[in-house]
């Protein structure tokens, strides 16, 4: 079953092509790798996917995206629905300067969720579901800005899920952290993939191949290559596939 | 561009000196069991340290390559090839110790495998199937050559083994009471088809190699 489905869809920013006629199916469940060298369209696209892109000025975007059977650029498309629909984690993490609790409801409590009880239980489900609850949870209400970088990074995972989306995008979340807060987020991304279509950027190719079921390599704006990882990473059919994963160009 | 393409090139020239030192070998074990020469089947055993030694030079920068590079595609394949036919060659060489080790048990029991028309045939077929592997592994690595070799060996080299075997179990009667010697000569024969099955094992690992195909137990 298709989640994410992209046909001819591409990005301008001005007169600049990022994304040129991609054209690519993303499964329900699982982790779809997005790879390729600086420049390439991979966050371009990724960012398209819940209209992040709409941020910046003169974007203008042709062909198509949907994600689970809605189009994304459809003029009644509710931004709101769409962003709680397709969550988004980034590259430096990003806590709001708030309690680590009022960062985990800030999204239900948009959502119109008052209720203490059923905040709480969102509260220690999202935190458990990012691996965080056990270092926590005598601590909500300290700042969310005092834990360290992997924490904060888990915080924003456990952020992400609190408005229950079906897609969590994430953009090189383990750029700025340390192997070891790498590690953990690495087990977390995997253990979310039963329950989300997860769709990752990455600049470190053994992370897409230790944590992804399928990868795509763009360049210069185009899908070049999309398979299941362990054929990309052992036998990719496209030469400028070989090239840039061995380390050739790029 | 990473230091990774010419550490690979210097480790496949000694994978291809480590397939030379081995096939040297072969050629002097069938020498020794031919003639029934001891001091030679002891300088073959003798020097089987040496191979283990540069099997085990190539195997750690195999590791080394791993672990400094993480290489993916080609680059994988090519050192997951190495470490497996790295191996490979060197079992082919411990075939050949097997055999030499053999020699005291003829000598005694004054038989020679040259007694056996078979025989020849048989170390023929291996000597050629070593060939081949050492053309796929210097010269010519392609996906045809590998799969003529793997198919040799069970159309020729197992063929052979077996025409061995019953020709020596054909000469049972006169080697009444020689029950070692019967041993000795099926053991011999056994190390030889043991080194085609090697052949087979690297020819099969170069289709993966060249095309990223698993096809051990397909062809």
């Amino acid at each position: 079953m298709l989640m994410i489905q992209s046909e001819n869809f591409s990005l301008y920013y001005g007169n600049k092509l990022a994304v040129n006629r991609v054209s690519m199916d993303i499964e329900t469940s699982g982790v779809t790798a997005i790879i390729g060298p600086s420049g390439c369209g991979k966050s371009s696209f990724l960012r398209s996917i819940n209209r992040m892109n709409d941020l910046i000025p003169n974007t203008r975007i042709e062909g198509r995206l949907t994600v689970d059977g809605k189009e994304v650029y459809d003029k009644r498309t509710d931004l709101v629905q769409l962003r709680r629909h397709v969550g988004m984690v980034f590259q430096r993490p990003n806590p709001f300067p708030k309690s680590i609790f009022d960062n985990i409801v800030y999204g239900p409590r948009l959502q119109g969720i008052r209720n203490h009880t059923k905040l709480n239980e969102i509260v220690e489900h999202c935190l458990k579901s990012a691996a965080l609850w056990d270092e926590v949870k005598d601590i909500l209400s300290k700042s969310a800005l005092a834990l360290s970088g992997g924490q904060q990074q888990r915080l924003c995972i456990a952020r992400a899920l609190a408005t229950q989306p079906s897609v969590l995008l994430m953009d090189e979340p383990c750029s700025a952290l340390d192997p070891i807060a790498t590690g953990k987020i690495e087990e977390l991304i995997v253990a979310l993939k039963e329950q989300y279509t997860v769709v990752i950027v990455t600049h470190n190719m053994q992370q897409a191949a230790r944590i992804s079921d399928r990868t795509a390599f763009f360049c210069l704006g185009e899908l070049i290559e999309y398979n299941d990882t362990n054929t990309i990473f052992t036998n990719p059919s496209n030469p400028q596939t070989e090239a840039y994963i061995t380390g050739r160009f790029g | 561009m990473s230091e990774l393409p010419k550490r690979l090139e210097r480790l496949f020239l000694k994978l291809d000196r480590a397939a030379l030192a081995v096939e040297q070998q072969l050629a002097d074990m069938l020498f020794a069991v031919n003639s029934n020469n001891l001091s030679d089947a002891e300088a073959i055993i003798a020097g089987d340290e040496a191979i283990d030694r540069r099997e085990v030079e190539i195997e750690r920068e195999c590791i080394r390559l791993l672990a400094l590079y993480q290489p993916a595609a080609s680059d994988l394949r090519k050192i997951c090839f190495a470490i497996k036919a790295n191996n490979d060659l060197e079992r082919i060489a411990d075939n050949c110790v097997s055999s030499a080790k053999m020699m005291p048990i003829l000598i005694e029991n004054h038989i020679s495998v040259s007694q056996f028309s078979m025989f020849r045939i048989l170390s023929d077929s291996v000597v050629d199937a070593v060939q081949q592997t050492i053309r796929l592994l210097s010269t010519d690595q392609n996906v045809d050559l590998a799969v003529s070799i793997i198919r040799n060996d069970r159309s020729v080299v197992d063929v052979a083994f077996r025409d061995f075997l019953q020709a020596v179990f054909a000469e049972g009667e006169r080697l009444h009471g020689q029950v070692n010697a019967v041993y000795a000569l099926t053991s011999i024969g056994r190390a030889l088809e043991r080194i085609g099955d090697l052949c087979t094992n690297i020819a099969e690992d170069t289709v993966f190699l060249l095309t990223g195909e698993i096809v051990r137990h397909t062809i």
